[in-house]
């Protein structure tokens, strides 16, 4: 019943923290804008990424997580994708992993990575944007990564970026 | 001449170097208390999750990806310790001031008896190469690097 009010109403409001499944299953469906930001906040977060380097890696970024479907605490992080394609993933780890060598911990980093489809924002050099969007819009963490498209990472709900 | 260019080109690899790093720590206490123990120990400031000085600043979290097994198993058991630090020297520093800032951070880790590894960049120029040191410390069922 909630998904078709939220079909129909549109814009939801935050979720309840007793509401984190509906009818035992997932929450499938993402807010339109995350929770914890209005729409204003969340033009200026989206172009406070797409003028920063997280556009270097792609141009389709997403919220997901708790932020995105609604049931987020206050000391929850607010998750950021930058959805690549396998291609893209394969030349961004070949980029950024330049000091990996056979039996260094970067390596193992880096194979974890591959593993995962997911790069983390210290190896990707977002740290200092992810502290600046963090102050600025009042969250714990702003956790921005790579995530390769069909990887273990690339779950919705998604909200992409304004 | 030929140590000239030996230095010269180390310095040309380090000016390369991402200078953020990533230590794991398999540290015991609360999150809370881990943050303000390593505020205590740089006399820094704390807000939220970061704690920051004039060196740089670092951000304390759990690990996302701990795992009570994995941790002990083998060479990649590090990347799922408890904690993560994300360590960000202060871009004014030189190369050798950032590494000192990551070294004794790393330091402090050991000094309190938690497991703690390094991967970044520069971790060849860190103590023991940023990895768990077997000496002195209750790590056994932890996997020492060789």
């Amino acid at each position: 019943m909630l998904l078709l009010k939220r079909a129909i109403f549109g814009k939801p409001i935050a979720a309840p923290e007793s509401l984190k499944t509906i009818g035992g299953l997932p929450k499938t469906v993402a807010l339109e804008i995350p929770q914890g930001l209005i729409e204003a906040r969340f033009s200026k977060f989206s172009q406070m990424i797409r003028e920063s380097k997280a556009s270097q890696y792609g141009t389709d970024i997403r919220i997901h997580g708790s932020r995105a479907v609604g049931d987020a605490k206050a000391t929850s992080d607010i998750d950021v994708a930058i959805r690549v394609s396998p291609e893209k993933f394969n030349q961004i780890i070949k980029d950024v992993f330049t000091k990996a060598k056979p039996g260094n911990s970067i390596e193992r980093t880096m194979q974890h990575a591959i593993k995962t489809g997911k790069i983390r924002r210290t190896d990707l050099e977002l740290s200092d944007l992810g502290k600046q969007l963090a102050d600025k819009f009042g969250f714990p963490k702003v956790d921005i990564s790579v995530v390769k498209q069909g990887g273990a990472f690339d779950k919705g709900p998604w909200i992409p970026l304004k | 001449m030929d140590s000239i260019e030996i230095i010269t080109s180390e310095k040309q690899a380090m000016e390369e170097d991402k200078l953020g790093c990533s230590l794991y720590t398999d540290a015991t206490v609360k999150l809370e208390e881990l943050i303000a123990n390593l505020a205590s120990f740089l006399n820094a400031s704390v807000k939220g999750l970061y704690v920051e000085n004039a060196e740089g600043y670092i951000c304390v979290d759990k690990n996302d990806e701990f795992d009570e097994q994995m941790r002990k198993d083998g060479e990649d058991g590090f990347l799922y310790y408890r904690y993560l630090i994300e360590v960000e020297p202060n871009k004014e520093l030189s190369n050798e001031n950032a590494v000192t800032f990551v070294s004794k951070i790393l330091e402090y880790l050991w000094s309190q008896d938690y497991p703690a590894t390094a991967a970044c960049d520069y971790e060849d120029s860190l103590p023991n190469k940023g990895k768990l040191i077997p000496e002195n410390h209750s790590w056994n069922e932890y996997y020492i690097w060789k």
